[in-house]
């Protein structure tokens, strides 16, 4: 690729020591690329190839002398793509004049400029950037706790990691006979703390009888045989 | 604490042993010995030599013996379980009821007469014979005689029921003997009988 492109800057530096057309002959057919210190911005697009900035392209080598790419470029455009990747190519337009091109570059501005609510509204290219809206975990979060903290400036965070909040029911209570529960009462305690319920034996009357004898246990309890044969005999 | 169990000889084995547990048990070992070269049979210490008679034997045989004969059989069978009885216990005089009660049934069940349980029911002394293996009319005189040869003392049966080879006897005087008989003459039930026993006593 590097061999490539010194071959191409090489044969571009080659044919600008041709000897050049002259101006009252060009000038009047085409125009010229403004010189590099002119305002208007010149661009090379590299990384996005399918948005076109700018209408004219000037690759700026060093401080040589002045590269007019025109025709040259034309029609060194097969070789062009034959060095460009598919994704890196370089764009090469009729040059414009420069009230155009600051006409251009002023509405980019203007777009830097927006408002930074304006500005979340950009939307997101189709690459690997993630969207600058909202998440809508983060929608649903603010629908069931509302939006109290302030919403974060800019792109945010990836969505953690858990449960989600149920979203609120939407249904019509004429419809399914569901209605909603009555509020509690002013006095009961925040439903945030947990009060233990305590259950207590309760006696109707504690002089009521719980046990019933019925007869006498046995008193006799003889020790021995013989002493219950005692008994026994005497009976 | 439990004593170490002594060693066992002919003697021992007929004394209540012992040993982990402080329950009475009954051990029947070398309670019957079986003399092949003399052809004899020998039970209890001091031995009775005894002779394997088949129940029905003495059924059929009894069945036609007078009331005598059948009240002296059963006096001899039972005064030899008692007499037995009391050889495994160290002080038949002392012995508790659950001590005395195990060693009379290990002897009666040695003898093949049945299963034996004594019963107290308020201060009557029960004894209560089930799979009684000779005719019903042998366990009063069994029951009587076992107690007798125990503890040396004299004492009056009566059979308060009776039902199959299963049968209850009620140990007491012999006027008390005598009122129960009459009353279960009469139809009254033997509970009732042994009730109305206890409130003529109080």
């Amino acid at each position: 690729m590097i061999s490539k492109l010194e071959a191409l800057l090489a044969r571009v530096v080659a044919r600008s020591t041709e000897p050049r057309p002259t101006a009252s002959e060009e000038d009047t057919d085409k125009p010229t690329i403004p010189p590099p210190g002119f305002a208007a911005p010149l661009r090379v697009s590299l990384d996005e190839p399918d948005v076109d900035i700018a209408p004219a392209v000037e690759v700026v080598v060093d401080a040589g002398p002045e590269i007019i790419v025109g025709e040259a470029v034309a029609s060194d455009e097969a070789l062009l793509d034959e060095v460009s990747d598919s994704r890196e190519r370089l764009v090469a337009a009729e040059p414009v004049a420069a009230a155009p091109a600051a006409s251009v570059i002023a509405e980019v501005e203007e777009d830097d400029d927006l408002p930074d609510g304006d500005a979340k509204d950009e939307e997101a290219p189709v690459s690997s950037r993630r969207p600058v809206a909202p998440a809508p975990e983060e929608r649903l979060a603010e629908l069931a706790f509302g939006s109290e903290e302030p919403p974060a400036a800019g792109r945010t965070p990836p969505p953690k990691s858990g449960p989600l909040p149920a979203p609120p029911l939407d249904f019509d209570s004429d419809v399914t006979g569901v209605r909603k529960s009555a509020p509690p009462p002013d006095d009961a305690p925040p439903p945030s703390r947990l009060t233990p319920h305590v259950a207590h034996l309760q006696v109707a009357d504690a002089r009521d009888p719980i046990v019933d004898v019925i007869g006498e246990a046995q008193r006799f309890a003889p020790p021995t045989f013989n002493s219950l044969l005692d008994a026994s005999l005497a009976l | 604490m439990a004593r170490p169990r002594r060693e066992l000889s002919l003697l021992d084995s007929y004394r209540v042993k012992w040993l982990e547990m402080s329950a009475p048990s009954f051990d029947p070992t070398l309670a019957v010995r079986f003399d092949l070269l003399q052809g004899s049979v020998r039970a209890g210490w001091p031995e009775d030599r005894v002779v394997l008679v088949p129940a029905a034997a003495l059924t059929e045989a009894l069945g036609s013996a007078p009331a005598g004969a059948v009240d002296a059989l059963g006096r001899a069978l039972g005064a030899g379980v008692g007499r037995r009885a009391a050889a495994r216990m160290l002080d038949p005089q002392a012995s508790s009821l659950e001590e005395f009660a195990t060693q009379l049934a290990g002897e009666a069940a040695l003898a093949g007469l049945g299963k034996l349980a004594v019963e107290r029911w308020g201060r009557a002394l029960v004894l209560a014979f089930d799979e009684f293996a000779l005719p019903i009319a042998l366990v009063s005189s069994v029951a009587a005689s076992a107690v007798e040869a125990a503890l040396g003392r004299k004492v009056w049966a009566v059979i308060l029921s009776h039902e199959g080879h299963a049968a209850r006897v009620l140990l007491t005087s012999e006027g008390a003997a005598g009122r129960v008989r009459t009353w279960i003459a009469n139809g009254m039930a033997w509970g009732d009988a042994l009730v109305k026993l206890h409130e003529g006593a109080a």
